[in-house]
């Protein structure tokens, strides 16, 4: 064999052999595969998203992952927004720091445009994401106060949402590039 | 794959394209310095080839003089005459030519698939591409294609939630504000061509990425079917890259030679054509090694590596004030292109084939995710191993010029946009019709099928085109 063949031969074998994903770490740390008809990495058990939209993050002591939100488990609750859970004081309540005053009216109905919410406190369509549910938005301004399990969460780097000037939604459903106010 | 085993393939492949023009020293008959047109139909003259010297007396290199060398008359015959001083002559004309196809569509079987893909038949232009070229010198030359579009009028807004499209719509000011609809250019490919040895050529600017068979010959009167098998539309490797390219051949004897391809480049990238998002120029090579023996046999293996960034600066001020820039990765991974081909050509028959695959390993701080827009929740992707083949075979009779085909095919990857996954088998029956030069008339039938279902759902694809394809 010349020596140009044994180059070529040596070149096409490396090529072949060469490998940059490893089929048995497909994800980061703190991932899980998703495999289907959708695949990609999900969030492990016990942790959520990160702010920024990359990896994912354990939830801390007394807290546990739900709708891609740290809440506090039962029997706990936060003194603060972004403070940790601490045993609650008073009995059978679990929360994520909210107020639970009575919601606003049309919170939560299903639409399937602006003109179903008209007329109630919830005026905005939420139709990026199934189902399609009235929400009181302008919060993030001074417009509305949110109620009962909703806390405001602004979008304004979202530009689909960013006419909103926030929307009261449940805490587990605020997550980047949203992030909570306290107007 | 490392930077090392990078490094060594690089230098694997540059000795030996080294240590090849030592024999080719003393070849009796120069080959142009870049790849002949590695025509997907081997009759087709339909599209000129963007190479090196498309006109024999174009750009004789001092090797080639005697070879090419053309009486007075020849040369007037070609609309040329000598120089004064007895110098070979430069056709120096603007070339102008191109192609154009007209085609329809037919999707039948499943309602999902009609309501996604196209719901009625549709007659539609698929591509109005233009050529301009022109030799500078008797070594230096231009190439540009251009595709003119109606894009993006009409285009779907992915993800919209009541099915949105781009309307280009404008009042025009020249016609009593009447209604116009304006569309869009799309620069293929422009660059400038330096041959520099009759083994060696330089591309400076925008190219098609040197790999396998079809993405350079991508013409559509040159190309047998009507549509891309799927791989070749997935972009394993970038349909064309930004940068240099160094290439040439080698004759190894009377019936063989050698040929190559490197580049160096912005690589992928959503602005890869002007702007490269990260430090990492991507690197690409291209062998390929032809037989002229029992009909023309040509095997070629192609790679790419690169990193793949979409990245966005956001502007700030700080806390003294200071206007501050800061890079925000939204999403950053490498890219590790492998492909082979085989094309073999003997009399009528056309025998050719493609492995294609794609390795994208997500970088530490690259993986960014999203709300899934089916899901609802939290999804990054994964990194992915994607991969892909077709074999076409086909016959032109000499009667009418026709060529009955098939071709089989299959893929497998991960939608980069919706993260869904995309098995799929593909069976294509066809005609392709060369009555008369230049103009291509193709009917074929493809069924599609997705052993693992489909996001969309789980039934066969099942399609009828018919295309007019010409060029000009």
């Amino acid at each position: 064999m010349n020596r140009r063949a044994w180059l070529c031969g040596v070149w096409l074998y490396s090529l072949t052999a060469s490998c940059l994903v490893d089929p048995d770490k497909e994800c980061d740390a703190n991932q899980v595969e998703l495999n289907g008809k959708v695949t990609g990495c999900l969030c492990a058990p016990g942790t959520i998203p990160n702010a920024n939209g990359k990896g994912c993050s354990p939830c801390g002591d007394h807290e546990e992952a739900k709708g891609g939100a740290c809440v506090c488990e039962s029997g706990y609750r936060r003194p603060q927004p972004d403070k940790p859970c601490e045993e609650a004081t008073d009995a059978g309540s679990s929360d994520s720091g909210m107020s639970t005053d009575t919601m606003a009216s049309g919170e939560g109905m299903a639409c399937s445009g602006p003109g179903d919410c008209a007329g109630y406190d919830a005026t905005y369509c939420q139709m990026l994401i199934s189902p399609y549910v009235c929400l009181v938005q302008g919060c993030a301004v001074g417009d509305s106060k949110c109620s009962g399990e909703t806390v405001c969460c602004d979008f304004k780097d979202l530009p689909p949402l960013a006419p909103t000037n926030g929307l009261c939604i449940p805490v587990a459903n605020c997550i980047a590039p949203g992030h909570v106010v306290d107007p | 794959m490392t930077r090392r085993s990078l490094a060594l393939h690089t230098l694997l492949l540059l000795a030996l394209v080294s240590a090849t023009p030592v024999q080719a020293q003393s070849d009796p008959a120069p080959l142009p310095a870049s790849e002949p047109s590695a025509a997907v139909d081997p009759s087709a003259p339909a599209e000129p080839p963007a190479q090196t010297s498309p006109e024999a007396p174009a750009a004789p290199t001092p090797a080639d003089d005697t070879q090419y060398e053309l009486s007075a008359a020849e040369l007037a015959q070609l609309g040329l005459t000598e120089t004064a001083e007895g110098e070979a002559p430069v056709d120096t004309d603007l070339k102008l030519y191109g192609f154009v196809d007209f085609s329809m569509q037919f999707i039948v079987g499943s309602e999902e698939w009609r309501a996604g893909l196209q719901r009625y038949p549709s007659f539609f232009i698929g591509n109005f591409n233009i050529y301009l070229s022109k030799n500078i010198t008797e070594s230096i030359r231009m190439f540009s294609e251009v595709r003119l579009l109606y894009l993006p009028n009409g285009s779907a807004m992915r993800g919209s939630p009541t099915g949105e499209f781009v309307t280009t719509s404008a009042y025009d000011y020249a016609d009593s504000q009447r209604t116009l609809r304006w569309g869009g250019i799309e620069i293929e490919r422009v660059y400038l061509e330096w041959a520099m040895h009759p083994r060696l050529s330089l591309r400076a600017g925008q190219f098609l990425t040197p790999y396998g068979i079809w993405n350079v010959d991508h013409g559509s009167p040159t190309v047998i079917p009507v549509a891309r098998p799927f791989i070749i539309g997935q972009a394993l490797f970038p349909e064309r890259q930004t940068g240099l390219e160094l290439l040439g051949q080698v004759s190894l004897s009377a019936s063989q030679r050698l040929g190559y391809h490197l580049t160096l480049s912005n690589g992928f990238g959503p602005v890869s054509e002007y702007r490269d998002l990260d430090a990492n120029k991507s690197l690409g090579a291209r062998l390929f090694w032809q037989w002229d023996g029992f009909g023309t046999l040509r095997v070629g293996v192609s790679g790419f590596y690169g990193r793949d960034t979409n990245s966005r600066d956001i502007e700030n001020f700080d806390a003294q004030g200071k206007l501050e820039f800061r890079e925000t990765i939204s999403q950053q991974s490498d890219v590790l292109s492998l492909a082979g081909d085989l094309q073999w050509r003997y009399e009528n028959f056309l025998l050719q084939a493609e492995l294609i695959t794609q390795q994208r390993k997500f970088t530490k701080n690259g993986r960014g995710g999203s709300i899934h827009r089916f899901l609802g929740t939290y999804v990054a992707p994964k990194d992915t191993f994607a991969y892909g083949s077709y074999a076409l075979l086909g016959y032109r009779f000499r009667w009418l010029g026709i060529m009955p085909y098939a071709v089989l095919s299959s893929i497998d990857f991960v939608d980069p946009d919706v993260q869904t996954l995309a098995r799929a088998y593909g069976f294509t029956v066809g005609l392709n019709i060369r009555a008369i030069e230049s103009v291509v008339i193709k009917l074929d039938y493809t069924h599609a099928w997705w052993p693992d279902g489909f996001i969309v759902t789980d039934d066969p694809t099942q399609t009828f085109n018919l295309q007019l394809a010409w060029a000009f």
